[in-house]
C-alpha cells in the first residue's frame, strides 16, 4: 500500500514502465539513478504514489526527456494509437 | 571508496533482502499481534509481582528476550522507516513515516487519556492505594508502548 492519497488529489499519469523497459533498466537501476528505494519506483509505475517535482525532474533527466513526456495530468495515448492512429479495443 | 556510515549500515541491515518474508502484510500483522501479546503478558506479570516475585523475575527475563527479538523482526519488516534519520529515507518513505507517526500520536493520546481517566476514577472513588507492582507497571507499560507504537502502526498499516 502506498502513502494514502488525499481525496482531492489529482491523478498523475506516467510512462515510467514503458521508458524503463525500453531502455532495459531494472527498477533497482532506475532507483539508484534517482536516489530512491527500488520499491518507490514500483509505486510510481503503478500510479500509487505521486512524486515531488524534484523527483519527477530527476526521472525525466534519466530518460533524457522533458518532464511532460514522462508525466501527465491526462492519460497518455497508447502506443498503437500513436503509431497507427487506432483506438485499443477495451 | 569510503566506508559506510553507521546510519548506512543500520539502513542496509534493516533492508536486508533475507528478511523479505517478514514484509508481507500477513506476517507483519502477526508480528504486531505477537508484540501486543507480549505487552499484555508484561501487564499480567506486574499484577503477580508482589505475590510471586520469583515467577515474576523469570517471566520478565523471558519477556525481555522475546520483546527484543520481536521488536528486531518488526523493525526489519518495516525496513526501519520509523527510526532511520531523514537522509536515509526517500520522499515516499518519509511521507509514510509522517503518516505512521501522526496515527501513532492519535493512538498514544487516546491510551494516555484512558490511563489518566483510570487514575482519576481511582482517586475519586477513594479506592485503596495500589501496590508498588501496580505503580511500576503503570509507569513502565506506557513507556514500552511508547517505544513500540510507531513501529506497530507502521507494520500494521503500510507496505514499506
Amino acid at each position: 500500500m502506498a502513502p494514502r492519497k488525499r481525496s482531492d488529489e489529482v491523478e498523475l499519469y506516467n510512462r515510467l514502465t514503458l521508458l524503463r523497459t525500453e531502455r532495459g533498466m531494472s527498477r533497482q537501476e532506475l532507483a539508484d539513478a534517482v536516489g530512491v528505494h527500488y520499491q518507490t519506483i514500483g509505486y510510481l509505475e503503478r500510479g500509487e504514489y505521486s512524486p515531488s517535482a524534484t523527483l519527477a525532474l530527476r526521472l525525466a533527466a534519466v530518460f533524457g526527456l522533458p518532464m511532460e513526456a514522462v508525466f501527465s495530468l491526462t492519460p497518455f495515448r497508447t502506443l498503437s494509437e500513436q503509431v497507427y492512429g487506432t483506438q485499443e479495443s477495451s | 571508496m569510503s566506508s559506510p556510515t553507521r546510519t548506512q549500515r543500520r539502513a542496509a541491515r534493516l533492508d536486508d533482502p533475507r528478511f523479505e518474508y517478514t514484509r508481507t502484510p500477513r506476517v507483519r500483522r502477526r508480528l504486531v499481534v505477537a508484540m501486543c501479546g507480549l505487552l499484555v503478558a508484561e501487564a499480567a506479570l506486574f499484577l503477580i509481582a508482589e505475590r510471586a516475585p520469583v515467577p515474576f523475575a523469570v517471566g520478565m527475563a523471558v519477556l525481555v528476550v522475546a520483546f527484543t527479538l520481536c521488536l528486531g523482526v518488526l523493525k526489519g519488516s518495516t525496513r526501519g522507516v520509523e527510526e532511520l534519520p531523514a537522509h536515509a529515507l526517500d520522499e515516499r518513505q518519509w511521507q509514510l513515516r509522517g503518516e505512521a507517526y501522526a496515527r501513532a500520536y492519535r493512538i498514544g493520546f487516546g491510551l494516555l487519556t484512558l490511563e489518566l481517566l483510570a487514575v482519576g476514577v481511582w482517586l475519586v472513588a477513594g479506592w485503596p492505594a495500589p501496590g508498588t507492582n501496580i505503580l511500576l507497571g503503570a509507569i513502565l507499560l506506557p513507556f514500552h508502548i511508547g517505544i513500540v507504537l510507531p513501529t506497530l502502526v507502521t507494520a500494521w498499516s503500510r507496505q514499506v
